[in-house]
């Protein structure tokens, strides 16, 4: 069972660092592997030991020769207790670690190498004390040191511990966007449910395994590994629970950041995309010739004006008007496609979010002088931004937002542009009442030549070339959806300056 | 609505965590036993009644440890006396003490170093099992080692505490060694075995049937430095059933009935030595042939002469005090009557005659 546990631990973390391949999901491995060491060495141990706790050989062992043959094996007492002692101290680190991760705490952002670093510094202190000749030597002859070491060691663990999730769980708190505040509790749970099954040997002193029959330390009372910790009931719950915590934090996990759909799944949209591109290229040609097609009608009407003698000359100016205004459509399709896959370059500056804002509706007003949209500044952060193309980006999404209501024939189209500011992200949301998103159509609306609308007056650019725009931001796209309810784009952008007030950063 | 879920579920995992701890160590009884096999045992007119209790007993996993427990529930003696013996098995005899202390353990079968224990106060003994001659010093003549002067700076396994290393002392003392020419290193006595036949150490400290199993991997490479019988004229190795003060305060009649069923066993271990061998090969999940060599490691004889002979157990107990005191172990000689609880060997064997 326990084999079980710790495999699926491992396979999941390894799953997890390979999707995210960033810090926390590192620091995640580093948690999982930890644990592992301990409890390879605490079974092992119990396996040469003996004891109530080897009774639930089921648990422990999973298969019957398994205890046996560990009993055999040649390990040296002193080997094992360290191996033990390397994953009790590494684990709360790793915890430490992947909790400054996480939390956005504007303090602790700022120093976050420092404290990176200084969170090794016990550590390493507690890896000198517990390697075995070390460890012998000092309490050779000065065995009242143990006690006093064996409640310093486990203090620390306890106050890593609670320090780490207390930071999780204020990130949690503070977080008020409800898909990160999910993924940060699956993220939470899955720590606390890993550092349970850490708990229940880690209040143990791992130096017993090198000489656990000096006579003090049965004289200390100090508890041991071969006592029972859990009834088989009790393993095989917290087993469960484990892995059912795990699978639900690695998925927090996975999500945790993971929100541009397509960035970490082109491997799997490669042949999707390459089709897109396909459709893309008849959506062009179609477009085109349909243009062409109406330029000869008109070419043809102006031949059999200028036929007439004298020539229809209303007939040759109606169709002279109707050319240049084909002519400036095409071009302005033309500039559309050009504009979204030439290289922009960007100039970035320091603008406030509200001018960002207030050039976005400007330019819908241009386009929907009737379309009402009720602004709401939750915050006027500074932003590195350049100001015409995000706001043409924001623009871009109003107008989706608005077609898409229209479309759905409502009443009242309803469009809401909030601005907020999240931990180290300054938030653009972007709500309208339109007919949502069906989930199979979420992974392809950022594709190039996407749309669902009539072909014949769009190219399906919009937010292929939203994406591309927040994205030179250093900006995350991320869309929620509900058929029927309406849809909501967050735009984030990057905090520009973590010293500047507002205050609104530490929630 | 999940994250109600996800409450509920952790909620549900603390409290299980919670009502799982230390409380949870009650195990299940093992199916061979049952309270109610009590009346089961062959009915006689004498057969007193007794209340049903269930032990649980610490044994190590060999034929000196565990002859005389399992043969008293194999032949239903622990039944006859209304007991229900649960046994768990340890490694060492310290281990044993230490799980007793903890409450987890009720009654422990110790070997001779363990008894360190019961001198300085930490358990009492109840029951004297045998005279042990299952320790011995082994060394790997491969490996440059003919007699115990060889050890000096040889890499020795050894089980700090146990029998075996009292041994290993007296062969290095033996040689005008002490433990500090030695390079020591901690080991399981199961790991010494696989260790020294993979050259991974140069001797072992352990005891049978270990010392058979290395005997058949290094053939004529196998030498012994020592055994229990080499120093009987300077100690003695008795090994014996302990508890805890606490328990012995308050159970005095169940002690008093597991050792009236520990020398009825004695008795049948002596006169049936072999099958006792095969019996445990099968309940320790040991080799039948390897437990059969093992029969010569402790002095079954002497565990039924010397019943109902006190003043011969003291004298045991006090020569075995004596090797502790010589190589300062102990520091202060304490009276055998401390930690050896006569009363109930006596009342025990009493009954067993009566």
């Amino acid at each position: 069972m326990l084999i079980i546990v710790l495999g699926l631990c491992v396979i999941m973390s390894v799953f997890v660092a390979i999707r995210r391949r960033d810090a926390l999901s590192l620091c995640f491995l580093g948690m999982t592997l930890s644990l592992v060491l301990m409890l390879s060495g605490v079974t092992v141990y119990i396996a040469k030991m003996g004891g109530v706790a080897a009774a639930e050989r089921a648990f422990l062992y999973l298969i019957p020769g398994l205890q046996r043959w560990l009993r055999y094996l040649p390990v040296y007492m002193d080997v094992l207790g360290y191996i033990t002692a390397v994953g009790r101290t590494l684990f709360p680190n790793f915890v430490m670690l992947a909790a400054l991760e996480i939390t956005m705490l504007r303090w602790v952002r700022r120093h976050v190498r420092l404290l990176r670093g200084l969170s090794f510094v016990p550590t390493a202190l507690f890896l000198i004390y517990y390697y075995p000749a070390v460890f012998q030597s000092l309490m050779r002859g000065r065995l009242w040191l143990l006690p006093i070491a064996i409640n310093i060691s486990l203090g620390w663990v306890v106050i890593y511990l609670l320090l780490a999730l207390a930071l999780i769980f204020q990130e949690y708190r503070a977080t008020t966007i409800s898909f990160f505040k999910r993924n940060i509790r699956y993220v939470m749970l899955s720590v606390v449910s890993i550092a349970a099954l850490y708990l229940l040997y880690a209040t143990k002193d791992p130096a017993q395994i090198y000489n656990m029959f000096i006579d003090e330390y049965i004289r200390l009372g100090i508890t041991t590994y071969i006592s029972a910790n859990l009834s088989s009931l009790g393993w095989v719950l917290l087993g469960l629970f484990t892995v059912f915590f795990l699978v639900l934090g690695s998925y927090g996990m996975v999500r945790y950041i993971q929100i541009d759909y397509n960035e970490n799944r082109e491997d799997l949209t490669l042949q999707r995309k390459f089709d897109a591109a396909g459709m893309g290229v008849s959506v062009f040609v179609h477009g085109i010739k349909n243009q062409l097609l109406s330029s000869r009608v008109l070419h043809k009407k102006l031949s059999r004006a200028l036929e007439h003698d004298p020539p229809d000359l209303e007939q040759v100016r109606a169709c002279a008007a109707q050319l240049r205004d084909l002519n400036e459509g095409m071009l302005g399709r033309m500039d559309e496609l050009y504009r979204t896959v030439k290289n922009n370059a960007l100039s970035l500056t320091p603008v406030g979010v509200d001018q960002v804002v207030a050039s976005a509706v400007r330019r819908f007003h241009g386009k929907y002088r009737e379309g009402a949209v009720r602004v709401d500044l939750g915050t006027s952060r500074l932003v590195l931004a350049d100001l015409g193309a995000l706001s043409e980006a924001i623009y871009n999404l109003l107008t989706n937002g608005y077609e898409a209501a229209l479309q759905y024939h409502r009443e009242d189209p309803r469009l809401e542009i909030v601005t907020r500011a999240e931990r180290l992200w300054t938030v653009l949301e972007i709500r309208d009442n339109g007919g949502g998103i069906t989930r199979e159509n979420m992974g392809k609306i950022f594709d190039p030549f996407f749309t669902s609308k009539n072909t014949n007056y769009n190219w399906g650019m919009g937010l292929y070339y939203v994406r591309k725009i927040v994205k030179s931001h250093w900006g995350l796209l991320r869309l929620e959806s509900q058929p029927g309810e309406g849809s909501t784009f967050y735009v984030m952008l990057p905090l520009f300056d973590a010293e500047q007030k507002g205050g609104e950063a530490d929630g | 609505m999940k994250k109600l879920l996800s409450l509920l579920l952790a909620c549900g995992m603390l409290f299980a965590l919670a009502a799982c701890g230390p409380e949870a160590s009650d195990p299940t009884p093992t199916p061979t036993e049952s309270q109610q096999t009590e009346q089961g045992g062959e009915p006689t007119d004498n057969t007193p009644s007794y209340e049903p209790a269930t032990v649980r007993v610490a044994y190590m996993p060999n034929l000196g440890s565990a002859s005389s427990l399992f043969t008293a529930i194999e032949q239903g003696y622990f039944e006859e006396v209304g007991l229900t013996v649960e046994p768990y098995q340890f490694s060492g005899g310290p281990a044993e003490i230490t799980a007793m202390n903890s409450g987890e353990i009720d009654i422990s079968q110790i070997g001779h170093g363990a008894h360190k224990l019961c001198i300085q106060g930490e358990a009492v003994i109840f029951a004297f099992d045998q005279l042990s001659q299952a320790d011995a010093v082994v060394a790997n003549k491969a490996r440059g080692i003919e007699t115990g002067a060889d050890l000096a700076g040889k890499t020795v396994a050894v089980s700090s505490g146990t029998s075996s290393e009292i041994i290993l002392q007296f062969v290095l003392a033996d040689a005008g060694l002490t433990m500090d020419d030695i390079n020591t290193v901690e080991m399981n006595v199961e790991g010494m075995t696989t260790a020294i036949l993979s050259d991974q150490i140069d001797a072992a400290a352990t005891w049978s049937p270990n010392t058979i199993t290395i005997q058949e991997g290094l053939g004529e490479n196998y030498v012994v430095l020592g055994t229990n019988n080499d120093y009987t004229d300077q100690a003695a190795f008795p090994s014996s059933f302990i508890t805890t003060t606490e328990y012995a305060e308050a159970n005095h009649d169940v002690l008093v009935r597991f050792s009236q069923a520990i020398l009825k066993a004695q008795v049948y271990r002596n006169e049936h030595i072999d099958e006792v061998a095969v019996m445990l090969a099968k309940e320790l999940e040991a080799p039948e042939e390897t437990m059969l060599s093992a029969t010569g490691e402790g002095n079954w004889q002497d565990a039924v002469d010397t019943m109902g002979d006190y003043e011969t157990i003291k004298a045991y107990y006090a020569a075995q005090q004596q090797v502790f005191l010589n190589n300062d172990a102990v520091t202060e000689e304490v009276p055998v009557e401390n930690y050896v609880l006569f009363d109930v060997m006596e009342e025990a064997y009493n009954n067993y005659n009566g």
